[in-house]
């Protein structure tokens, strides 16, 4: 009975699997000791089972606050991500362009580079905020509560990456020789990829 | 109680069980049974999320421990989650005193 009534809760989370693991596992180990202290009291030991998962709750009660920590802890994960690739794609490009022998920021013309900028600073915007985001839903989460985090993480990522990659995009509009450096091929493919990623990680999941 | 008015008090009445010592999971939940004679009755399973989230801001830490060859995650109250149950004390007897001090003054 306790393993069934774990299941159905494990059916109906979503998110990182190791925090779902660590509080399923927990579950079905109070569950246990749940049981156990009713068998010992002189329940039989369905009997004592059944009365361990009553106490419990229904899954459709007591699901919500699970699936709130899952949450907080796929914010995080992609607040972490948004937080680290947006410098170091940054690191990369700032690379790619000092050597690139086509590339001057002095050359390029004034409406790619204006919204080069502005988009690079969205990117760093976003990436503050997913630091903030970090930040508010570890320790200071004791004296603040951001009930959106998980929506608006996944804004911040999502933007951030967008933002990054149409400051790049105004550099290949803007400097049309520079694309035709080969190195800058490999890195654009790669900044693709890590956005990619960073934009998708904190998208809903549907029950596993 | 009803176990919508005891939702907003969990992390405090928490704090407050794990003050004498570290606890399991259901070895909170026998704490809050037995610290107030069987009234603060919670669905247990919301005490596992509850856990976790003081565990992410700093107030409470947690170890595995076996016990009868069972592995247990233990928690333990930090330095932090002392200051916190102190403030949370500060300002339930500031409350709890304001509205006996009202609902006396309305049954005289």
């Amino acid at each position: 009975m306790i393993e069934n009534f774990v299941a159905e809760l494990d059916q109906s989370l979503r998110g990182p699997k190791r925090v779902k693991r660590r509080l399923l596992d927990e579950a079905a180990a109070g569950l246990a000791d749940a049981a156990e202290a009713y068998h010992d009291a002189g329940w039989d030991k369905k009997a004592a089972a059944a009365r361990a998962v009553a106490d419990f709750g229904p899954v459709p009660e007591i699901a919500p606050a699970f699936q709130a920590e899952l949450d907080v802890a796929r914010a995080r994960r992609t607040a972490v991500a948004t937080v680290l690739s947006m410098p170091l794609l940054a690191v990369l490009w700032n690379d790619v362009w000092e050597s690139d022998p086509y590339l001057r920021w002095n050359d390029l013309p004034g409406l790619p580079l204006m919204l080069g900028i502005a988009a690079a600073i969205v990117a760093i915007g976003t990436s503050v905020a997913a630091a903030a985001a970090l930040v508010m839903t570890g320790r200071l989460g004791r004296y603040w509560t951001w009930p959106a985090v998980p929506r608006d993480v996944r804004l911040f990522a999502r933007t951030g990456s967008s933002a990054f990659g149409v400051a790049c995009a105004m550099v290949a509009i803007g400097s049309p020789h520079a694309i035709r450096w080969l190195p800058i091929i490999p890195s654009a493919l790669l900044t693709v990829a890590v956005l990619s990623f960073v934009a998708t990680l904190g998208r809903q999941r549907l029950p596993s | 109680m009803e176990a919508d008015t005891l939702r907003g008090h969990l992390d405090g009445l928490t704090l407050a069980v794990l003050e004498r010592g570290p606890l399991h999971g259901y070895g909170v939940i026998e704490a809050l049974r037995l610290c107030s004679d069987g009234a603060l009755d919670v669905p247990t399973g919301t005490v596992y999320p509850a856990l976790h989230r003081l565990e992410r801001s700093g107030l409470i830490s947690s170890s595995w421990s076996t016990e009868s060859g069972r592995r247990r995650r233990q928690y333990t109250l930090t330095a932090d989650g002392r200051r916190s149950l102190e403030r949370e004390r500060t300002t339930w007897r500031a409350f709890s005193g304001a509205i006996t001090a009202v609902l006396s003054g309305v049954s005289a």
